[in-house]
């Protein structure tokens, strides 16, 4: 046992010695005995615990009172509860109809939104760029030449 | 009532249940309030502002996460951390200081306990200590939270925890061991 690892202990576990696990009681009573030092460690580990107790607390008068009887404001719904109460309130329904459709119209934007962005490897034929290189020898075929004469 | 059917209760707006639960845990809120921030002003505020807060995100509690009183005193803590980064170190309470007057004891070790100036310099020790020592000190040492609960309250690890209180204490007892030293210096001269 060394000071440093009773120190570390006395963090740890406190001052009284007669609490800490069994297998270290014995060994650290023991040095506690013949350390001076482990012996100042404890005595004021000790005394730092008795000032802590020391400590005194004011009486909070009114603060009940104030808690109890304090305004509360409207709760706070979770996420779930939230959406849920947005599609279907209380108030009002027959004008909100279009809250489910458009909660329903989602999947739809989404596939549009892939779509979109993504081939899946799918290649659609392309004509366009046939026609365009037949317009072009065409075009090459014809003579332009001006006769000036 | 458990824990869970208060704030069952309490997530379908029952206010009776609030107040069943106000009355159980607001000396502890209170006290650790009062224990970080130092002064009664802002423990009362705080105090307030934490059960306003479980009124509103009462539904925010999981239970198997963490006890009702875990939750709390971690809602407290952080409006403390809040407060004091917003108005920096303000503990200024005369009250802070005081000791029980009817602080007695047979033991001969507290003959030093009952010398008051050694006592004070020891708070203001306390009070000079890092906001996460002081209040990883608090909650294991007061309001009696385990490191694994504290260091939760703390949103930090346990070694972390385990460090801070380690750190907090060897800078009290150093604190202390200097005070004595002075006093023997002082009877010597």
């Amino acid at each position: 046992m060394t000071f440093d690892k009773f120190s570390d202990l006395v963090d740890f576990y406190g001052a009284d010695i007669s609490v800490w696990p069994n297998g270290l009681r014995e060994e650290c009573s023991a040095f506690a005995i013949d350390n001076t030092a482990a012996k100042n460690l404890l005595n004021q580990e000790r005394l730092l615990n008795e000032v802590l107790k020391s400590q005194q607390i004011p009486e909070f008068s009114g603060l009940l009172t104030k808690v109890l009887y304090q305004e509360l404001p409207p709760q706070q719904q979770p996420f779930l509860d939230q959406v849920l109460g947005w599609l279907t309130p209380q108030q009002g329904s027959h004008l909100l109809w279009w809250r489910p459709a458009l909660i329903g119209c989602l999947p739809l934007l989404f596939g549009v939104l892939v779509g979109n962005f993504y081939s899946f490897s799918i290649r659609a034929e392309v004509d366009e760029l046939d026609y365009w290189e037949d317009e072009l020898t065409l075009l090459s075929l014809n003579d332009y030449t001006e006769n000036s004469y | 009532m458990t824990d869970e059917e208060l704030m069952l209760a309490v997530c379908d707006g029952d206010q009776s249940a609030y107040q069943v639960i106000v009355h159980q845990h607001l000396n502890s809120i209170s006290h650790y309030a009062f224990r970080v921030l130092g002064n009664q002003k802002d423990t009362e505020d705080i105090t307030q502002e934490t059960f306003l807060r479980l009124w509103i995100n009462a539904a925010k509690w999981q239970s198997e996460k963490a006890k009702l009183s875990t939750w709390l005193h971690r809602i407290t803590h952080n409006l403390c951390i809040d407060y004091l980064r917003k108005h920096g170190r303000i503990v200024t309470q005369e009250s802070f200081d005081e000791t029980k007057d009817d602080h007695k004891s047979n033991e001969c070790d507290n003959e030093e306990i009952t010398d008051k100036s050694n006592i004070k310099k020891l708070n203001e020790q306390i009070r000079n200590l890092p906001e996460n020592q002081r209040s990883a000190l608090m909650l294991c040492h007061y309001q009696n939270f385990s490191n694994k609960e504290a260091a939760h309250i703390m949103n930090i690890s346990i070694k972390a925890l385990e460090s801070a209180l380690a750190r907090a204490k060897r800078t009290l007892r150093k604190a202390m061991a200097i005070t004595d030293a002075s006093k023997i210096g002082d009877t010597e001269d």
